[in-house]
């Protein structure tokens, strides 16, 4: 299966890697924000790896990831440039140009899913080909999947999730060491687990567009961004997390969905410290009540370049499966 | 036609009763509360064993709408029981919530006042932490309420109170457990 992969940050770098000895593909574009590279035969990911390493591009700058999507002869478009949560664009653009040639796409891009799902679900159709994204949500986690087909035929009566490992990684550390939230966050930005600018993550975006991925795509509901209550992490004191311990509570930014009602929230909420949802590190989980199955509770990491990697290898095997490669 | 709003007030009673040591009385006892459509929750009993020949004591717990209650303790002493002590127990709702931003000098009475309805609503417990002057402080609210729909005034209340004081709430997750 002939692979164009835009998008050479960490997911990208990622896919590369884990691309690279699986006989069943070949990578024969590569784009990054600069430049770009194709070569029919497949490119030699090595050589591109270190090339992005030792001079930050690819390639050359007459191969933009458009003239990639648009011209070169591939099986699959591999989207995993940075989420752009306002527009969608670039990456919107590039999608729309692989399906509407009839080519499969796999991103984890969470700008153009959060916004024009249904749009994009209907160009795939339309040109009988595949549209996946279970790396938009939770990461390596399995989630859309996971809602999707392991518990096919269940109502999905309410989630609750802990969409956001920045927000977790700062709760947690404020819990278990009495950090004020400032100290927490530098801490956090020191470890690479939140941006310079860490706005869309700690005052709930983040989570909340993910939340709306989730709505949209897997629980079959119309919802966007300005459905959903926000509430940051920004003003959480230390005392607060110390008087829901003495309760044996805890805190945790948890976005919350009831389908029927079309409740929509991200906010820190109490909840007990035994709670399958109160995990420590950048780890994201989510808790799944359903009519038959019950409580289903999908926990692992939701960020990290191989662990999103193999949530794009899953899709990918699932086209190179279905579609008879 | 007018519509008044009738509120179904769901209750918990603790009965204190002395029975008689005797075939038959502790029946005496649960089959009225049982009739009245009285939900048992707990059921204990104490002899004195010093004295055998003593009454009995027992102890229950039953969770009911408040309007039964005159007519249930009519039909115990109908039945000869004595009846040593009723603890009502209205407010069967509890919630507990955190409050983060300048408490006190928002007016603590007056966001406390607009929560509490007796017997309907109240505030029962608050934990305050101020650790500066000028910093935001810190508190553990827990609200009782007689029904949900109350408890449900009270948070809606409480949440026009935190968006005039510019208070962050932070709630239980709520609809689990």
């Amino acid at each position: 299966m002939k692979v164009a992969l835009i998008g050479m940050g960490s997911v990208g770098r990622g896919v590369a890697h884990v691309l690279k000895n699986d006989s069943r593909f070949k990578i024969v574009a590569a784009a990054d924000s600069k430049s770009g590279t194709v070569n029919q035969e497949g490119l030699d990911i090595e050589r591109l790896l270190q090339a992005k390493k030792d001079t930050g591009r690819i390639g050359t700058p007459d191969w933009t990831a458009f003239r990639i999507s648009a011209e070169v002869d591939y099986d699959v478009l591999v989207e995993v440039t940075p989420t752009n949560a306002e527009t969608g664009e670039p990456a919107l653009s590039t999608i729309k140009i692989a399906l509407s040639r009839g080519k499969h796409v796999v991103t984890s891009n969470k700008g153009p899913i959060s916004l024009y799902y249904r749009e994009l679900e209907s160009l795939a159709e339309e040109n009988e080909v595949a549209l996946r994204f279970e790396g938009t949500v939770a990461g390596a986690v399995p989630i859309i999947n996971g809602i999707r087909n392991g518990l096919a035929g269940n109502k999905v009566k309410a989630l609750f999730g802990v969409l956001n490992g920045t927000c977790n990684y700062i709760l947690s550390r404020m819990e278990e060491e009495g950090l004020t939230y400032t100290q927490a966050l530098a801490e956090a930005r020191d470890l690479g687990y939140a941006e310079a600018d860490p706005t869309y993550d700690v005052n709930g975006t983040d989570a909340a567009i993910k939340l709306v991925i989730l709505a949209n795509t897997v629980l079959g509901m119309n919802v966007t961004l300005k459905d959903v209550q926000r509430t940051g992490i920004d003003r959480l004191t230390p005392e607060a997390i110390k008087m829901a311990h003495s309760t044996g509570q805890t805190i945790r930014l948890i976005a919350s969905l009831y389908p029927d009602k079309k409740d929509l929230e991200v906010s820190p909420r109490l909840l007990s410290e035994d709670d399958p949802l109160v995990l420590s590190e950048t780890l994201n989980a989510v808790t799944v009540e359903t009519e038959y199955a019950g409580d289903v509770t999908f926990i692992g990491c939701g960020a990290g370049s191989v662990e999103t990697a193999s949530a794009i290898l899953s899709d990918l095997l699932y086209i190179y499966d279905k579609y008879g490669f | 036609m007018s519509r008044a709003k009738t509120v179904q007030k769901y209750i918990r009673t603790t009965l204190k009763l002395q029975l008689k040591d005797k075939p038959g009385e502790l029946l005496a006892a649960i089959k009225p509360i049982s009739e009245s459509g009285a939900n048992i929750i707990t059921i204990s009993h104490q002899r004195d064993e010093e004295d055998p020949g003593s009454d009995l004591i027992v102890d229950i717990v039953i969770s009911h709408n408040e309007s039964i209650l005159p007519k249930l303790l009519d039909a115990l002493r109908a039945n000869g029981i004595m009846i040593s002590r009723v603890g009502i127990e209205r407010l069967m709702c509890t919630k507990t919530f955190i409050l983060i931003g300048h408490i006190l000098h928002t007016d603590l009475t007056d966001t406390i006042n607009r929560i509490d309805k007796k017997d309907i609503t109240e505030v029962t417990e608050l934990h305050m932490i101020m650790p500066n002057m000028d910093e935001p402080s810190t508190a553990k609210l827990t609200i009782k309420a007689v029904t949900e729909a109350e408890m449900d005034n009270a948070i809606e209340q409480l949440e026009a109170i935190a968006a005039e004081k510019q208070l962050m709430i932070v709630d239980e997750l709520g609809g689990r457990l």
